[in-house]
């Protein structure tokens, strides 16, 4: 794969039009910015900026370990580990 | 001037609790969120509170998760004198304006999040029973009568405790509501506007016309049906209105926490 040091956006639509956004920054095949925003609850609230700040120089090729782990300690609705890989594999695809 | 109440749950949990009632005024939308999270701060020291009340000026509460900029048309916020703010809870946006909100602080022992949401969402169920309308729960936090959505709800556990918040709708203006609130595709905008129209409803569409301050009182039967409580009166003390006005001024009305994300 190409490097690349883009912004990119994926978004994944859950079902009745309720929308999760995932910003993204690659550098060359790592994460080195995430933000990931929407409608849905995770608890505790403080273990998404937990998992986006562990997704942070990550390879792409790497995360599913590390959403995993995050999400194994929480509760959950309207989101889910495959939601995010899907919307930061999204965002890979859609890079400039 | 704030008047409370108190109930004893005796049916929904294994011990005797009293949970206290605010029959509160309309208030902006920082104060709502710095009392509700203040009630919930100090659940240990003053027990579980249900607190019913409203929002003046109109204000969009949007998700924990969710980002201002991306939810809302804030020019079009401002020009219209609606409020913003954050909420501690996750879901989506939410327009008050032709709604009663009410928060309800409990220990956390209510067993997992998402079957809690069916125990406390009860409460507001009974109202609508009370109303004759026939509700139930759906999805994750969501009420519907026939089918369409009614009231939303959201919960968050800090502190040792659990706050959940929601709303029930006395009225809906959904063309108002997108003049502030931003849709997620713009090139889908009509279709996203029409299928909420089809999907929600309120206490006026569905034929109940009742004021506010009575409404307060049906929705605190409802919770005292739902749990099979008791009410008795109490004010609220000093540290936690205190409290609250920290949190309205040092965090709720503070660009830093509403545009956080």
């Amino acid at each position: 794969m190409q490097p690349t040091n883009g912004i990119s956006e994926g978004n994944v639509i859950i079902k009745e039009g309720k929308l999760i956004r995932f910003h993204v920054q690659f550098h060359g095949e790592r994460i080195r910015k995430i933000r990931i925003n929407g409608d849905f609850f995770l608890y505790p609230e403080e273990k998404l900026e937990e998992l986006e700040q562990k997704l942070e120089n990550q390879e792409i090729s790497s995360i599913e370990n590390v959403i995993r782990s995050t999400f194994s300690e929480c509760e959950y609705a309207g989101i889910s580990p495959e939601i995010v890989e899907r919307g930061i594999k999204e965002a890979w695809t859609k890079r400039r | 001037m704030i008047h409370t109440k108190k109930i004893k749950i005796i049916k929904s949990m294994n011990f005797t609790m009293e949970l206290r009632v605010i029959y509160d005024d309309k208030h902006r939308a920082y104060w709502n969120m710095g009392l509700d999270e203040s009630l919930l701060v100090h659940l240990h020291d003053i027990g579980p509170t249900l607190r019913v009340y409203g929002w003046k000026p109109p204000a969009v509460s949007i998700g924990y998760f969710q980002s201002m900029d991306e939810e809302v048309n804030i020019s079009a916020a401002r020009k219209h004198g609606v409020d913003l703010v954050r909420r501690i809870t996750g879901g989506g946006a939410v327009y008050h304006k032709y709604e009663i909100t009410y928060s309800i602080t409990l220990p956390e022992n209510m067993g997992p999040i998402m079957q809690s949401y069916h125990v406390i969402d009860s409460g507001i169920i009974k109202a609508l029973e009370k109303l004759g309308l026939e509700a139930k729960h759906h999805g994750i936090n969501d009420v519907v009568v026939h089918g369409k959505k009614i009231s939303g709800n959201a919960q968050t556990r800090k502190y040792g405790g659990l706050l959940q918040h929601g709303t029930l709708l006395m009225d809906v203006n959904v063309d108002e509501m997108f003049e502030i609130l931003r849709v997620p595709e713009e090139k889908m905008r009509d279709k996203t506007i029409k299928n909420v129209k089809e999907r929600v409803t309120s206490l006026h569409e569905e034929g109940v016309d009742v004021e506010f301050e009575e409404l307060q009182k049906i929705l605190v039967e409802g919770f005292k049906e739902a749990m099979n409580a008791k009410i008795y009166e109490d004010l609220l003390p000093k540290q936690v209105l205190e409290y609250a006005k920290k949190l309205e001024v040092g965090k709720y009305a503070t660009d830093e926490w509403n545009f956080r994300r």
